[in-house]
């Protein structure tokens, strides 16, 4: 790929017209439509619930914690937001187990079969979850894995995996075969050259692809809806629980989908980076 | 890339294998489940048990209407939304890509919608289309429209979940398409300049072909992603009014978790399947995986 200087586009060199004011101005309305709702349902979070109707909505407000004191006190809520943590973290960490020497052999070796094979780990990624549920729902259920953590680690794996090794194989292309060779002939062989050396050099990557495995797992709704009963229940399902046929606690609504939302920021904003070619899985980089 | 060689063999399965073995396990075996499920009449109020009766489901498939309905749910919620945010994606694009104070930050602001749990987007935008006591509703009356109740009728319901859409993932087009755009040669573009072209002719001449690689491949996965939508149709609608916003997704779930009737979600889930298979298979395996 042709590499070019990392400026800023400008169809002009000309000096700044009453267009590229215009045109400025254009992207911070559209930056601001991105962003609105979301610090909208944060104000949200922080108002009484007198505040939170009012009409005409009020921006300017005395804030309250009331809210979110309310959703740490409810200990169904945080439970769940402990159980959100534990599933996405563990998943994660044996997928990348699982995944990362797989994409080493993807990677540095030429077998038969391997295009369809890596085309087949495309697919396991891409699989509808919505097309899959059912079958989970049955094999958990005769194996009495229904709402425990193996069975939601199990499933959470089956999506990030195939994500893991598309992408860390990425990084292992990046890193010069030189390199790997120079350890082979010190006698460093397979394993130790790949732990010792290739590793070691991809491990921004692996942490991005690690925290983006996360995050999917952090937010995944429809196993996670089908798959627990009460013990195992994670964030994103317990949140639904605020709106209650007797109406809705909007304010502790609004409140627990920010902490949901908090954990995913920090991690999405610390990697901002990797997450487009993420989300394509690298494909087309090549 | 090296062949490889006997004595790696093993070490290369080692390694490679608990990987393919778990993925065969996690994947392959409910795949083939549910297609050997979708061949049974399989209720879960009567049986544990899939029982095979051959192609019942498969043709009570074929003569649902509820089933139809779910198509074409399905079907303009994926056109108008892909289209819409191809579109408006790469006009966000082109205009992150200008030079203006505070694109840094800009730039990770946009990110946000895209990286948000869809549950919680589910809600957000119930709060703000809420007809009572939503700010979207107070705006549009304020300057003189007279806004429907969005999500309670049938006729803007789908409309809704479009935008939903639109605002949460029109920041994955334009960012994968900005990437693409900064690898673009500045030297091509001043050498058009100079030879007289305007806007319009280097965007169609030089950017279009430059991104379209990746405007390829971004929208076969929002393709993908879109054919199986469920989270926001759950949370904002679940599938109502009436069966207006049942996409395919939506009515695989009610069929298996509502009524029970596992064999024919089952036969549901294959076609869901079958389709995201193609898709990929044309988008993504045929132009882009060559090593």
């Amino acid at each position: 790929m042709q590499k070019t200087k990392q400026l800023p586009i400008r169809y002009r060199t000309k000096k700044k017209t009453w267009k590229d004011l215009l045109l400025t101005l254009v992207t911070y309305i559209v930056a601001f439509g991105f962003v609105f709702p979301v610090v909208w349902i944060l104000m949200m979070s922080f108002k009484t619930s007198a505040d939170s109707f009012a009409i005409p909505p009020k921006f300017i407000f005395i804030p309250t914690f009331d809210n979110f004191v309310n959703v740490f006190k409810n200990s169904f809520f945080m439970d769940n937001y402990k159980n959100s943590f534990i599933i996405a973290f563990s998943s994660t960490i044996l997928s990348l187990l699982l995944g990362i020497p797989a994409a080493y052999i993807i990677t540095r070796f030429s077998f038969k079969g391997k295009k369809p094979l890596s085309f087949w780990i495309l697919v396991t990624r891409m699989a509808p979850a919505s097309a899959l549920v059912v079958a989970f729902f049955i094999i958990l259920n005769r194996l009495s894995l229904i709402d425990t953590l193996p069975g939601l680690i199990m499933v959470y794996m089956s999506f990030n995996i195939g994500y893991i090794i598309w992408m860390v194989r990425g990084f292992i292309l990046s890193v010069p075969i030189e390199c790997e060779e120079a350890s082979i002939v010190d006698g460093c062989g397979r394993f130790g050259t790949f732990w010792h050396v290739t590793v070691p050099l991809c491990i921004p990557g692996i942490v991005s692809v690690g925290i983006q495995a996360f995050i999917f797992a952090w937010n995944e709704f429809l196993y996670a809806l089908i798959l627990t009963r009460t013990k195992w229940k994670t964030a994103p399902i317990a949140v639904l629980s605020y709106i209650t046929s007797e109406g809705i606690k909007w304010g502790e609504l609004a409140a627990a989908s920010m902490l949901i939302t908090l954990p995913v920021l920090i991690l999405a904003l610390s990697i901002q980076r990797y997450i487009i070619s993420g989300l394509t899985m690298g494909v087309g980089k090549d | 890339m090296q062949p490889l060689r006997r004595q790696d063999k093993k070490v290369a399965m080692g390694m490679l294998l608990p990987a393919v073995v778990f993925l065969i396990i996690v994947t392959v075996m409910p795949m083939l489940y549910v297609l050997y499920a979708s061949f049974s009449d399989w209720k879960l109020t009567k049986s544990a048990y899939p029982i095979l009766t051959g192609l019942q489901s498969w043709r009570a498939m074929f003569k649902d209407s509820y089933f139809y309905n779910s198509l074409w749910v399905t079907a303009k919620f994926t056109g108008y939304s892909l289209v819409s945010e191809m579109i408006l994606g790469v006009a966000v694009a082109l205009l992150l890509a200008r030079d203006f104070p505070g694109r840094a930050l800009i730039r990770s602001l946009v990110l946000i919608p895209m990286m948000i749990t869809p549950a919680v987007i589910g809600l957000i935008w119930r709060i703000m289309l809420n007809s009572d006591f939503g700010i979207i509703n107070w705006i549009l009356s304020e300057i003189g429209f007279n806004p429907p109740a969005w999500l309670a009728s049938s006729n803007t319901a789908l409309l809704s979940l479009i935008v939903v859409d639109i605002w949460e993932w029109t920041p994955f087009i334009a960012l994968s398409v900005l990437a693409a755009l900064q690898t673009r040669s500045q030297d091509q573009v001043e050498s058009a300049l100079i030879d007289g072209a305007n806007s319009f002719h280097i965007f169609r001449y030089i950017t279009l072909p430059h991104i379209q690689p990746v405007l390829y491949i971004s929208a076969s996965f929002r393709m993908g992603a879109l054919l199986r939508s469920f989270d926001t149709f759950y949370v904002m609608t679940s599938g109502g009014p009436g069966v207006s916003t049942q996409n395919l997704s939506m009515y695989i779930y009610k069929n298996g978790f509502f009524y029970m009737k596992m064999g024919y979600s089952s036969a549901l889930s294959v076609f869901l399947m079958l389709i995201t298979i193609l898709i990929t298979y044309f988008f993504v395996y045929r132009s882009k995986i060559e090593d």
